[in-house]
């Protein structure tokens, strides 16, 4: 990727804060390969860079495997990355001691998975939601314990609820409780890992409309972790889509999930379900040996061609990794082949596919 | 003694003459006992005829594993049928002892679980398991000779739609991904000629790729066989997708049955109207979800009228629903589909819903 920034940077970037990840890298030793020393290397997260948008919520998708919740640790200096920089205010995140990261961290939140273990069953609600403002010792006991009262109201949890301890509160309960923990320092930047897959559908829809409103009312920028497109679809202003470990297409959401150009987010949204849809019928050739772990390990060539429909053993595609490049206004794919393939298709292709699964050939 | 013939058949297009290989009737489910005893499934009834798809929609707690699990007898040294009977095949589960009822499962149900690795054994090669299954299963499959048993767990495998199946016969469970596990799982699952298959949350811990892989693979085998399904998850989309009719399930009740299509497109009971409107969508502009409000019933607490009144829009405060529990009433039967819903204001639902497509 070219080092001049983000190719998801817009002309009319707003002013304020924002965070820019610049050809960010983790890998992990995997296991030993049988019978050498040798250990095999993951590349989790390869060279991914992008830039938010100030009070925006950026979405980032991908199935199991893709190295998303890798890249959301990351940036929140849960892990250290191998290579590249993130950078908030202009300040490298990545060169932060550990003081300095204390200092940072008011600014930056993170809001884990699974609400069933994030929070720690000895503790209260109030105690759980108040213990950062302790940490950084902000304000009076009173003030404390009234800046708690807040952050409880506006994730819609009363003062009843203060004295709680996790286990009588519900999942949807939990998670309002972390975000309010999350809240509570009135962070610039909160990432949320998949803040509604552990919730019954009934419940994930109040705490969407509660991030959406929340970010709205704070002003705060939000970077999701997600899984399911339909969510991200209505949570989410851009969307970035991962897979193992790369950038592979990025844009407005609704662009990239109306239109899909990468052959991946293509199969994503056409496998994805939605009420009233038929159930897709691609051929199980188009998935031979459809394994994102091969593509973890491999070096060369584009990591999505082993399951790709485009591809077909094309030469490109074997020996050269497709950098993102601008495919139609904010969309930014990288693929070879996906502009070929897209002018012979005018019309939307998540309509195609669910018309015609055969479009996927 | 429940009349197979009489019992409801729901969809259209299975023919009414087809076999019910499962019947469920009026049956109760609860752990524990004394005090402490919770009512998982209260007075459920449904009938599945061979070559229907039957999807069970419900969120956690609903009681819709309950449900799957007292079929064969699964639910554990807690649970048990205080009420109801189970009918497999016009066989009734309850009066059989626990061998002859271990024969059933052998024989006539199948089960698949949410994760493979439940049902596959970590130690022993896919060949020799999927072996065992052909050979307990399949009539016929004791007397196979080790060529013949080799072919048959090739053909098995590859019907599975698993391309490497002579490699992966000699592979264990964790050298395969999760997709090809729950493939072999299925695989075991349709060794025999299994009238009923129970797939309770089957691609939940996939990856939708690998999800509508595996929803069309299982879609194949159970069509080809004419395999009654019951299919349990907590995503209707899925249940749309998939199911020919579906059943939705809340605080250990079913409260509407029915054509999926019909179900989904223009849903009677309040809650199933919630659900759908909860769902969030790909397809068409970003709009605001509307999610029920409040949270699922505590299912230990003692069942005063209807469940859902707490949370519902129509019936919150209605005196009916606080009072008296909503009978799983028929209200509809056009073109030859039965709608059932359970819900004391639903022809002032109706009203208002006639015509109205999914939101």
């Amino acid at each position: 990727m070219s080092g001049d920034g983000s190719p998801s940077e817009p002309a009319r970037l707003p002013q304020g804060s924002a965070l820019e990840v610049i050809e960010l890298s983790k890998s992990f030793a995997g296991a030993k390969a049988t019978g050498t020393r040798r250990r095999l290397i993951i590349e989790a997260v390869r060279s991914v860079t992008f830039r938010t948008v100030p009070g925006g919520i950026l979405g980032i998708v991908g199935e199991t495997g893709s190295g998303k919740s890798t890249l959301a640790r990351c940036i929140a200096g849960l892990t250290k990355p191998s290579g590249g920089r993130v950078l908030w205010d202009g300040v490298d995140l990545t060169s932060l001691s550990r003081e300095e990261w204390r200092i940072a961290r008011r600014q930056l939140q993170i809001v884990l998975q699974n609400p069933y273990s994030t929070l720690d069953p000895r503790m209260t609600v109030l105690d759980t939601v108040k213990e950062p403002l302790d940490n950084y010792s902000i304000g009076t006991a009173a003030d404390r314990i009234e800046a708690v009262h807040q952050v409880l109201a506006k994730v819609g949890l009363g003062p009843d609820f203060q004295s709680r301890l996790p286990a009588k509160l519900s999942g949807g309960q939990r998670q309002r409780v972390a975000l309010a923990r999350a809240l509570v320092l009135n962070p610039a930047l909160v990432i949320l890992d998949e803040p509604v897959s552990a919730l019954d559908v009934s419940i994930q829809a109040q705490v969407v409309n509660l991030i959406l409103t929340l970010q709205r009312d704070l002003g705060i920028s939000c970077i999701v972790i997600l899984h399911d497109l339909a969510v991200a679809r209505q949570l989410c202003d851009r969307v970035l889509v991962m897979y193992a470990g790369r950038v592979v297409e990025q844009g407005d959401a609704e662009v990239v999930l109306s239109t899909p150009a990468h052959p991946y987010t293509r199969a994503l949204v056409a496998a994805s379900p939605e009420i009233g849809k038929e159930l897709v019928r691609t051929s199980r050739a188009e998935h031979a040996g459809a394994s994102s772990t091969r593509a973890t390990h491999d070096t060369v060539g584009c990591r999505y061609r082993f399951r790709c429909t485009l591809s077909r053993g094309a030469t490109v595609c074997q020996i050269e990794d497709p950098e993102l490049e601008m495919f139609a206004g904010t969309q930014y794919v990288a693929c070879h082949l996906a502009k070929n393939s897209a002018s012979d298709k005018p019309h939307p292709v998540s309509e195609q596919l669910r018309t015609t699964p055969s479009a996927l050939t | 003694m429940v009349d197979i013939r009489s019992a409801r058949a729901v969809a259209p297009g299975i023919p009414s003459d087809s076999t019910a290989a499962l019947v469920i009737d009026h049956l109760t489910v609860e752990y524990g006992s004394g005090h402490g005893a919770v009512v998982a499934v209260r007075d459920a009834s449904l009938t599945i005829r061979r070559g229907e798809k039957r999807g069970v929609v419900g969120e956690s707690g609903s009681g819709k594993t309950s449900l799957a699990r007292a079929v064969p007898g699964l639910l554990g040294r807690s649970g048990r049928v205080v009420h109801g009977q189970i009918l497999v095949d016009s066989t009734d589960m309850g009066r059989l002892s626990e061998r002859a009822r271990a024969q059933v499962r052998r024989r006539a149900v199948s089960l698949i679980f949410q994760d493979p690795l439940n049902s596959l054994d970590p130690v022993r090669s896919i060949y020799s398991q999927t072996s065992e299954a052909i050979r307990f299963r399949r009539p016929g499959g004791r007397h196979l000779g080790r060529k013949e048993m080799g072919r048959a767990v090739q053909t098995l495998l590859e019907e599975c739609e698993i391309t490497d199946a002579v490699r992966v016969m000699k592979q264990y469970p964790h050298e395969l991904s999760g997709g090809m596990r729950q493939r072999i799982a299925i695989g075991m699952a349709v060794a025999g000629d299994a009238s009923l298959i129970i797939a309770d949350e089957p691609t939940t811990a996939l990856d939708v790729v690998t999800q509508a892989e595996i929803l069309q693979m299982l879609d194949r085998v159970v069509t080809t066989r004419s395999t009654a399904l019951l299919f349990i998850t907590h995503n209707l989309a899925v249940v749309s997708e998939f199911c020919d009719t579906v059943s939705v399930m809340y605080g250990g009740r079913i409260v509407e049955e029915g054509v999926c299509r019909e179900v989904v497109q223009n849903p009677l009971h309040p809650y199933s109207r919630g659900l759908v409107q909860a769902i969030p969508a790909i397809s068409g502009g970003r709009r605001a979800l509307v999610g029920i409000p409040g949270d699922p019933p505590a299912l230990g607490d003692p069942e005063r009228g209807c469940r859902f009144e707490p949370r519902c829009s129509l019936g919150n405060g209605v005196q009916v629903c606080r009072e008296q529990v909503p009978a799983l009433e028929q209200v509809s039967a056009e073109h030859g589909s039965v709608r059932s819903v359970r819900c004391h204001l639903v022809d002032r639902r109706r009203g208002d819903t006639t015509g109205d497509a999914a939101v």
